[in-house]
């Protein structure tokens, strides 16, 4: 059984955290500003890929082989992307 | 556009987005270039509304269990993938004709979704609180409609996984996102129910956002301090889509799901 309830904390802290630094670089002035922005954009790329590492991490520990290959090969995948765009 | 508008339209469209599981960016982006501002900066802002949506909705999607994930990423693999191949032929193909592929996907979604009458899914009454999410090593599952249980099952994958390509080949083209296509796939195609297949959407959206933000971040083409007030409106707006979701029945999700893909297909082919 997934323990998504752990995820789910997870995601919450990660969603105040990141309306934090929303605010934060919306309404904070000067270099404060581009820092907290910069910090809520980082988080809102992060999450969904961590959000796969974890979801990969749970199907192996329960032994959903087919499943956690399958995560595995998505990350491949935007690792993949991510590396083609970069290289362009 | 000042800064109060652009939060607004954040709000609405991470709104829309995510009770239907559109991504919100397909309603976002022409609302800003409709305001004057350039395609370039706006199409960032879009995604920055899709993964603050998506981040929003989680945390409530999680609890409820509603959330496919095996189904999200067996198909977001597909659509990844095509996404990428779009992304890297889209300087071949002219954005007029664009315009109007993207205003006919849209209405036939919006035209096939909107014709269907009542639930495909009909709850069993054995089914109890404690069976509700996926069903592991496959792509089925339960999920809560009041106080009745619904079981699922993903049906016509390869129909399906050539929808979810279709819907990355659409996103890498445009840079729009797809979970406009992706939602109607889900639910029509392949007989997941609407708010699953809205749900898992909107996870698997911000999957291919945050791609899409790390190559504008390393492009220079994101603008702190309008990302950050559209994120935080954006966050806003999609805890209010999910809560909505939560609390409408399915038909009129489907139907809202297909008037606003009505509109879309309208504008994109009007606008090109």
């Amino acid at each position: 059984m997934n323990d998504l309830g752990v995820l789910s904390k997870i995601l919450m802290v990660a969603l105040v955290v990141t309306f934090a630094c929303a605010l934060g670089g919306a309404f904070l002035p000067g270099t404060a500003s581009v820092w907290s922005g910069t910090a809520c954009v980082v988080i809102l790329i992060a999450v969904p890929v961590l959000r796969v590492t974890w979801l990969v991490v749970d199907w192996t520990k329960s032994r959903d082989v087919k499943f956690a290959l399958l995560g595995c090969a998505l990350l491949v995948v935007l690792a993949t992307s991510g590396a083609i765009v970069f290289l362009r | 556009m000042n800064p109060a508008a652009l939060a607004f339209a954040a709000f609405l469209t991470a709104a829309v987005g995510t009770l239907g599981g559109l991504g919100g960016a397909i309603l976002l982006v022409p609302i800003l270039v409709l305001s004057g501002m350039e395609a370039k900066f706006a199409a960032p802002l879009g995604l920055v509304s899709v993964a603050a949506g998506s981040l929003a909705a989680a945390p409530q999607q999680l609890r409820a269990r509603v959330v496919n994930h095996r189904l999200g990423v067996a198909t977001e693999i597909v659509a990844s993938s095509a996404a990428l191949v779009g992304a890297l032929v889209s300087g071949f193909i002219g954005q007029s004709l664009l315009a109007v592929l993207l205003g006919g996907v849209a209405l036939v979604a919006a035209f096939f979704g909107g014709r269907r009458k009542g639930i495909r899914n009909l709850p069993d009454p054995s089914l109890t609180a404690a069976d509700v999410g996926e069903t592991p090593g496959t792509l089925a599952g339960v999920y809560p409609l009041g106080n009745e249980f619904v079981p699922y099952r993903a049906k016509r994958l390869p129909l399906g996984l050539i929808g979810m390509g279709m819907a990355g080949l659409i996103s890498g083209l445009s840079g729009v996102g797809g979970g406009w296509v992706k939602t109607p796939t889900a639910s029509e195609v392949m007989h997941v129910p609407v708010k699953v297949a809205a749900a898992t959407s909107t996870f698997t959206v911000g999957v291919t956002a945050a791609v899409g933000l790390l190559v504008y971040e390393s492009q220079g083409r994101i603008v702190v301090s309008d990302a950050a007030l559209v994120a935080a409106a954006g966050l806003v707006g999609g805890t209010v889509g999910v809560r909505l979701q939560h609390l409408l029945p399915p038909p009129l999700v489907r139907r809202g799901l297909s008037f606003t893909l009505a509109v879309i297909g309208v504008l994109l082919i009007v606008r090109r």
